[in-house]
């Protein structure tokens, strides 16, 4: 693609998405999107719905600008859940809860919010740059994944990812097969037979993710927080002072370098295939805690806990346009709703798109930025309101984050049964918490999990019954070896442990990276 | 301990209800393949558990993390999540808009707040604004009940 | 504080009584249309255009919903369990009335009320630009040769063009090995990868990627040639007799009433027939084939039969 032309396009593409109607749009979009983000549970794709009838007399770029708005609204508004209330919105949010709740507890919760919008502007807006520049050939690169590296890619990824917050790598992995297995409850992607429904209808459509992240997280913190004395339920979390509310120099200069490698993490992840933002999320967490300095402030309130994630997720969705413009395929909901957004005016996105209408990608390019950027001045003003949410004393609080869960988990499939569902999940969380579990394995697994099966039989099937195919091929085999380093660690750890005690310590106080051959940066 | 054989327990059923699954081979996985590798992984990650914390010295990682705390705490958990399960069994023949009514006083007296009247406002204006924003506003269907609200 | 207090109570209910009743006409909300196969497949490409030029003429917005796996049988059992309202509907495509024969499914086409099929297509196979089989005679020659090394993907196991490739098997005498994906996205993407030999798959699915010259259709099961693709000869003229489609409409679950269906009919209709849609479908390569409620209805009863006779005849 010539870059002098890619540029003018470009401009063009602003002076579309900046008239004054166009900004009225994306402000709109935004406006919703964050209240209906808000509620745990609603997404985006139900505040999309909400404003359809809008675009209908809209010409393509207003419509698609609309779109983008809610859409970013509804992420902004997800974290906010996150940090305020340990309850996840969706996928994306769950690592948010760790160290966004952790400081919004001390009082932080200004800065978490600001960060995560401040984060999500700039990782998004370099994602598209990426997208703008570099498409077609790294379209080609998501293409390389096939089911064998596709698996690979996700055992590499629960391995690595599972043991976010580190005190057990066993406990960890224990709560990653749990999720597994709960994914596995339902119709067999592949076969489509019936697996452990105990012909229960409600259980055909498999264990409702929300379900389990709200209770798992969000009714978990409630209980935990309702079984203390009387007397805590007295406190507000720390009232914060108004220099407070937003990120200190210190806290920016901390979040700085876990920004642009969110950036980078999220923008490579966005290009496979699936549900990228989830992994883009989790892997931008390890990342940091790897290179942390402080490694033990992560799961108490570290910001790079915050920033790194919260970016990777906006970048990785980003990215994960590439392949829509370049392909014409979708790979997950927004894109898809993107697709249809584009169907509507006439547009067959392919690979064709980008050379025979170019004003439309471009106009579509630039609102994206404007998105981006409509979201950061929206958000940072409303930063003190949603932080004095929590001067509210928590007997007050707990009732009604109950309340919210329970009508947002109602509002995804309009199913009591789903409120059930949640109630035992949160009781699940409330024991996980008492004996040191974490919920967020669980979690990762029971996304990835089926999708996980369905590459491996589909491998096994392309492969006629080899195992081999797996290592034969180059990038597979590479991600199976770094696992099995990964995996090794603790064991050589232990096998030198009758050494002494001396030995033993001081090979532990070296930080894991330094050791490993293959394995993250 | 209670919680790794407890695993443990559930790692076999799975297993062991897998098994009532066609698991076909490795030319052409079945449903029930996974299922099995999942329970059978389990339960030697939660058997290396045990082993782990019968010989081991305590370690962060077996700490519980919150303190239990006098022994009316759990209690106090259950009772909420009783109050709630409850409320939600009724949400259908009472209605959304009367159970939240509800809920909110049932939670927020039984955490502390004495007086009815304050507890009674924060209750009708959670349970008012809910309605105008989810019913009317987001046009969610929540349940309508015998007031047809 | 307490008066304060009271004016704001009082200005809330108020308002709330204030808020005019919603009239009971359907629509009075979105209407979501479920999808049972992952995003980018030809069902969900031809349902989102449908859905973006039916919103205006319903009044109220029609969303798409994907819910994949199990060959389309997750998200038809979700539709089938989804309240009788006019408000969840599905997507009702061929793997309907094939799956049932299939596997146990806990649906059949009766679980639901027909509204209108929407379009009818042939199926076909693709391959890459680059494959060694430049005709079908090299690709049936080759697959008679190496049984069951050929892979070609599709959109889940039991579905439609999965029978399809396997009532193609038996018609040119051959085996391949079928390798399922969520959809035709998904499986489309696999073959641009490298990742398998060919699909089974119509349109539009892979047709972007024909028209660009990085796919190619090497067989082609309609009667006629297709008007996009005058040089692509089909089976059938190629010496094996074998012809194969899918329709796709729209369902919704037992028990809707039949006004609102005539209502989602009537919309659904205009839709069809607005110039964008046409220009979507026409760029697709799908064909429109309206068929009103009773008419698709009937469809869907004679190919239940159909397919019952087929798969009994492939199991053999």
């Amino acid at each position: 693609m010539d870059t002098l032309a890619s540029l003018q396009h470009l401009l063009g593409g602003f002076a579309i998405a900046t008239t004054l109607q166009n900004l009225f749009y994306a402000f709109t979009g935004a406006i919703v999107g964050t209240l209906v983000g808000v509620l745990p549970g609603l997404g985006p794709i139900a505040g999309i719905a909400l404003l359809i009838p809008l675009t209908f007399g809209l010409n393509p770029t207003s419509a698609l600008i609309l779109l983008a708005g809610i859409y970013y609204g509804a992420m902004y508004g997800g974290s906010t859940t996150s940090i305020l209330m340990n309850v996840p919105g969706e996928t994306a949010s769950v690592i948010t809860c760790i160290d966004g709740y952790q400081m919004a507890q001390q009082g932080r919760a200004g800065p978490a919010l600001a960060i995560s919008a401040i984060g999500s502007f700039i990782g998004g807006t370099i994602a598209i740059l990426g997208l703008t520049f570099l498409a077609p050939p790294l379209a080609g690169a998501a293409l390389a994944f096939g089911p064998p590296e596709f698996f690979s890619l996700m055992v590499f990824g629960f391995v690595v990812l599972s043991n976010v917050t580190g005190t057990s790598l066993i406990k960890a992995l224990m709560m990653a097969v749990v999720g597994l297995i709960l994914g596995t409850i339902g119709l067999d992607p592949v076969t489509g037979n019936e697996r452990f429904t105990f012909g229960s209808i409600y259980l055909l459509g498999g264990i409702e993710f929300v379900a389990v992240a709200i209770g798992v997280f969000g009714i978990g913190e409630v209980l935990v927080n309702a079984a203390k004395p009387a007397e805590s339920l007295e406190e507000r979390v720390r009232v914060p002072r108004f220099r407070e509310l937003y990120p200190s120099p210190q806290d920016l200069k901390r979040s700085i370098g876990a920004i642009l490698r969110g950036t980078g993490v999220g923008f490579g992840v966005g290009l496979v295939p699936g549900p990228a933002p989830v992994i883009a999320t989790y892997s931008s967490y390890m990342v940091e805690k790897r290179l942390s300095k402080h490694p033990e402030e992560f799961g108490k309130g570290a910001i790079e806990g915050v920033a790194g994630p919260e970016t990777a997720n906006n970048s990785a969705t980003q990215s994960a346009f590439i392949p829509l413009f370049a392909l014409g395929i979708p790979f997950g909901p927004v894109t898809a709703i993107l697709l249809g957004a584009l169907l509507i005016h006439g547009v067959t996105p392919g690979p064709l798109l980008i050379s025979e209408q170019p004003q439309l990608f471009w106009a579509v390019v630039a609102s994206m930025y404007i998105g981006n950027f409509i979201l950061l001045l929206l958000n940072l003003p409303f930063v003190p309101l949603f932080a004095n949410i929590l001067r509210v004393p928590k007997k007050v609080l707990l009732p009604l984050v109950m309340f919210l869960c329970i009508t947002g988990m109602f509002s995804v499939n309009n199913s009591i049964l789903d409120i059930w569902l949640m109630l035992a999940f949160g009781a699940l969380g409330y024991l996980m918490r008492t004996w040191a579990y974490e919920g967020a394995p669980l979690l990762l697994a029971l996304v990835l999990g089926p999708k996980m099966e369905v590459a491996f039989r589909q491998s096994l099937l392309i492969s006629r019954g080899g195992l081999g195919i797996f290592l034969r091929r180059p990038v597979s085999l590479l991600l199976l070896l770094a696992t099995l380093l990964f995996l090794l660690i603790p064991v050589l750890r232990a096998l030198f442990k009758p050494l002494g005690r001396g030995a033993v310590s001081a090979m532990a106080r070296a930080p894991r990276g330094t050791r490993r051959k293959g394995g993250l940066p | 301990m209670a919680a790794a054989v407890a695993l443990l327990l559930f790692g076999g059923i799975t297993a062991l209800l897998s098994l009532q699954l066609p698991v076909g081979s490795l030319r052409g996985p079945g449903s029930g393949f996974f299922p099995l590798a999942l329970g059978l992984t389990l339960m030697a990650l939660a058997g290396a558990h045990i082993l782990q914390l019968h010989y081991a010295p305590s370690t962060p990682a077996t700490e519980p993390e919150a303190p239990r705390g006098p022994a009316g705490s759990t209690g106090r958990v259950v009772r909420f999540v009783g109050v709630v399960a409850i409320a939600t069994a009724l949400l259908e023949p009472l209605g959304y808009p009367l159970v939240s009514l509800l809920l909110m006083l049932a939670l927020l007296r039984g955490l502390g707040i004495r007086r009815w009247r304050v507890s009674g406002l924060i209750a009708l204006l959670t349970a008012t604004a809910a309605y105008l924003l989810f019913v009317r506003w987001l046009n969610i269907p929540l349940p309508k009940g015998w007031l047809g609200v | 504080m307490r008066s304060r207090i009271s004016v704001v109570l009082f200005l809330t209910l108020t308002l709330a009584m204030a808020m005019p009743v919603q009239a009971a006409e359907f629509p009075t909300k979105e209407v979501q249309i479920i999808v049972p196969y992952a995003a980018g497949g030809a069902t969900d490409l031809v349902f989102r255009a449908l859905a973006a030029s039916t919103s205006k003429y319903l009044g109220k917005a029609v969303v798409v919903v994907n819910k994949p796996g199990g060959g389309g049988a997750v998200g038809v059992t979700e539709a089938m369990q989804a309240r009788p309202d006019g408000y969840t509907l599905l997507t009702a495509i061929t793997p309907l009335t094939i799956l049932p024969h299939q596997v146990r499914t806990a649906f059949t086409y009766r679980s639901f009320e027909p509204v209108i099929n929407v379009v009818q297509d042939p199926a076909m196979f693709q391959v890459r630009a680059d494959s060694p089989w430049k005709t079908l005679r090299e690709f049936l020659d080759y697959a008679r040769k190496n049984p069951g090394m050929i892979t070609v993907g599709n959109s889940g196991a039991g579905g439609g063009v999965h029978l399809i490739a396997l009532a193609f098997e038996k018609a040119a005498g051959v085996t391949f090995n079928h390798i399922p994906f969520a959809g035709g996205g998904p499986s489309v993407t696999a073959l641009l990868g490298g990742h398998i030999h060919a699909v089974s798959v119509s349109p539009p699915e892979g047709i972007a990627h024909v028209k660009a010259g990085k796919l190619r259709i090497i067989a082609l099961f309609s009667e006629t040639r297709m008007g996009a693709f005058p040089d692509v000869p089909t089976v059938r003229e190629q010496g094996v007799p074998f012809t194969m489609g899918q329709w796709r409409g729209l369902a919704a679950p037992k028990g809707t009433p039949p006004d609102v269906v005539k209502k989602l009919h009537d919309a659904f209709k205009k839709g069809m027939e607005d110039p964008a849609f046409v220009k979507n479908a026409t760029d697709m390569t799908v064909q429109l084939a309206y068929l009103g409620s009773a008419a698709f209805g009937d469809l869907m009863a004679q190919d239940h039969e159909r397919y019952a006779k087929l798969v009994q005849e492939i199991k053999k």
